[in-house]
């Protein structure tokens, strides 16, 4: 049988496809036409964590605002709120970058506007690899100082005297163990994806 | 808008099942993969102008979207994984057998994301001049893509059979 012959029969293919399958307006109900419960597996963990980062960020705005309000109301009761207030605004300006780099990762997959499949090829692995470094180097910066905070609470909370040096290498130890790890878990979960974007690109050019 | 979305996507609705069946082998990753692409088609809707056929912009939705798309690995090799439903279609025509186009379709199967996307609007009776703009490559590479998709169908066949 030749890819010709293939044609003919290829019209009687999936006949009965379309009387099992659900409604196209199912589709878009149950999905609510929200994009961040409609991609695919990966994309959705992807969701999942945007979820998460929001919600938290949500939850520590209203503990420093409720803090905040209670400072005014009993300012008596919270003589460290001038110790905390940092605290609180690293933790939430990590949360805001963290939000910003899963909501820039769902756009990747927004393939709507390319015009052909080459320009979608083409614009998704450019999307995702500005978006791999910027984050990256938005984290380089980050890491060290959130680590920074973290470092300092926990060492007040157990009452431990540490120069700044060693308190600065282990903010950089962490930022550095965190940085490898996100390295590794996206070596492991895009990297392949994006090799196979590249191929598909050179397969279209070459003849 | 949404109304006439369903009444244009539902009347074309065998392309997107089409794609799917192309490049996935599970029920679970065709169903994700047509949640995809409606998706996609829903958001691309308003920026359609009508100049090209509807079927066509569908295809080129649907295959940028299956192409693209990050899914989740399957362990098996995709050769043995082919889906039984694909062995239960009804028979394909007077003269051509069922095993035939099973085989034929286990070869498909083989075929690089790039080259199933050319095969499958060939199959559709697709222009070369229409398959050039949904892949974004020039109509005398379409003719040699396809050429060569003919010829690496013709080995893969063969050696199956040498080899059964």
């Amino acid at each position: 049988m030749e890819l010709d012959d293939l044609k003919n029969a290829w019209q009687d293919y999936l006949t009965q496809e379309k009387e099992t399958s659900q409604p196209i307006s199912e589709h878009l109900n149950k999905k609510n036409m929200n994009v961040a419960d409609t991609l695919s597996k990966l994309s959705s963990t992807t969701i999942y964590w945007w979820k998460f980062t929001r919600n938290v960020i949500i939850l520590l705005f209203a503990c420093l605002m409720l803090n905040v309000l209670l400072f005014f109301i009993f300012p008596e009761r919270f003589q460290n709120l001038e110790n905390a207030l940092p605290v609180f605004g690293m933790v939430a300006f990590y949360g805001l970058v963290t939000l910003w780099a899963y909501y820039e990762q769902v756009k990747i997959f927004d393939i709507a506007d390319a015009v052909n499949i080459k320009a979608a090829l083409k614009n998704t692995k450019e999307r995702f690899k500005r978006w791999y470094l910027l984050t990256t180097l938005i984290y380089v910066i980050v890491f060290p100082l959130i680590y920074y905070v973290v470092v300092k609470v926990v060492l007040q909370l157990f009452h431990i005297e540490l120069s700044l040096l060693i308190e600065v290498g282990i903010s950089g130890a962490l930022s550095i163990i965190s940085l490898l790890a996100n390295h590794l878990y996206y070596k492991s979960t895009y990297f392949k994806w994006l090799h196979s974007l590249q191929q598909s690109l050179e397969e279209l050019d070459t003849r | 808008m949404k109304a006439e979305f369903i009444d244009q996507i539902t009347s074309h609705e065998r392309i997107i099942h089409k794609v799917c069946r192309m490049y996935c082998h599970s029920s679970e990753d065709r169903q994700d993969l047509f949640q995809d692409i409606v998706l996609q088609l829903w958001k691309a809707f308003p920026k359609f102008r009508k100049e090209s056929k509807i079927s066509t912009w569908i295809y080129r939705i649907a295959l940028n979207t299956a192409i693209t798309r990050l899914r989740k690995e399957t362990k098996k090799p995709p050769t043995q994984d082919i889906d039984h439903d694909i062995l239960q279609i009804p028979t394909p025509g007077l003269l051509l057998k069922e095993e035939q186009f099973n085989s034929m379709m286990q070869a498909v199967d083989r075929l690089t994301k790039v080259e199933k996307a050319i095969t499958l609007l060939y199959l559709e009776e697709h222009s070369y001049q229409e398959i050039a703009q949904v892949m974004g490559i020039s109509e005398s590479n379409v003719g040699y893509k396809i050429n060569r998709i003919k010829h690496k169908l013709r080995n893969t066949i063969q050696k199956n059979h040498d080899g059964a």
